[in-house]
């Protein structure tokens, strides 16, 4: 009686949050940076957004569960705004490679690594 | 005497809302079948500061859920700014071609954050988040879904305060207390109801889906 009870609040509580259907992807804590990052920037340093993505990372392997799309693309971002440019490739290289459906923009931001070359006109 | 039967059809309308109310077209959704999709920073109708960027981090866990690659937002974002297009307003008037040109996708989602933030009541006050959405074919720049959807704090307080109430309740004090942002899990409710393929008038599912193409829409 009481699992079921706790499993009953699990389910709604899923369905409130919206997360019933968050099953195809280990979503971590992608959402709440972009969120934080936005909203109160000062708590969240892209060091310390990184930290966290790279274990989310690590969860989801262990979960056996892909990262959301974009979620490579994010992490190569703030890798490439600490001047980690090798790592930040490196990144968008796999966004692509786990989404094609990518590839045009993934194409773009690590042309954008390179040296000498701005913001596309 | 008409307006009793105005009067009377309405209400008939309202009653039976959800049984009649004709189901939105999907057909050039089925047509266009798109598998990316970019979301554009939500344009703010209303006067809280965060409505915009609050909404845009809620998006990508429906839509991908819903079987789409969905671009980077916050990326995305910065890639606007680098072009000069500082605001939601000018980025939302990017001609498609180019938004094709840069990004490669197959639909654009334009977004607009109509209620966000506190609804001052004589008892309480209540969050409330309403956001409006229409996906365009980026090729073609044909229609291929519009919707609105609501969520309020105060949903399930009134029926009784049930454990709905009781439960977004608290995880709206929690939130409001970490982030500073009362309409951050508002607005969560409110892009899963606009969005998912689980809603009435929500998304089809998309080709990554292991649903897609079982749409009864």
């Amino acid at each position: 009686m009481k699992t079921r009870h706790t499993l009953c609040l699990g389910i709604s509580a899923a369905l409130l949050s919206g997360c019933a259907n968050k099953d195809m992807y280990y979503w971590g804590s992608y959402q709440d940076q972009i969120h934080g990052a936005y909203v109160t920037p000062e708590k969240y340093s892209n060091d310390s957004q990184i930290i966290k993505l790279e274990a989310d990372v690590e969860k989801a392997n262990a979960a056996n569960k892909p990262v959301p799309p974009g979620f490579h693309a994010q992490l190569g971002y703030l890798y490439a705004l600490t001047g980690k440019k090798d790592i930040a490739q490196v990144q968008f290289e796999l966004e692509k490679e786990q989404y094609p459906e990518s590839g045009t923009y993934m194409d773009l931001l690590m042309q954008q690594l390179q040296p000498k070359t701005g913001a596309v006109q | 005497m008409k307006n009793i039967i105005f009067a009377l059809l309405a209400a008939t309308t309202l009653l039976t809302g959800c049984a009649t109310k004709p189901a939105a077209d999907y057909t050039a959704f089925r047509q266009s079948h798109p598998k990316s999709i970019l979301v554009l920073p939500p344009v703010n109708n209303s006067t809280d500061i965060h409505a915009s960027y609050s909404v845009l981090s809620t998006v990508t866990v429906p839509l991908a859920e819903a079987g789409y690659y969905v671009f980077p937002v916050a990326v995305v974002e910065q890639t606007f700014k680098e072009n000069g297009l500082q605001n939601p307003g000018d980025i939302s008037q990017t001609p498609l071609p180019k938004l094709q040109q840069i990004f490669g996708t197959d639909a654009v989602l334009y977004i607009s954050v109509e209620k966000y933030g506190s609804v001052y009541q004589i008892i309480q006050s209540n969050v409330v988040v309403t956001a409006k959405a229409e996906l365009v074919d980026a090729r073609t720049g044909i229609s291929l879904w519009k919707g609105q959807a609501t969520a309020s704090s105060a949903e399930g307080q009134n029926n009784g305060g049930g454990l709905a109430g009781i439960l977004v309740a608290a995880v709206v004090k929690q939130l409001i207390n970490s982030v500073g942002d009362s309409g951050y899990p508002i607005a969560q409710m409110t892009s899963f109801r606009l969005l998912s393929p689980t809603s009435p008038n929500g998304l089809l599912y998309g080709p990554r889906s292991p649903l897609y193409g079982t749409d009864k829409k």
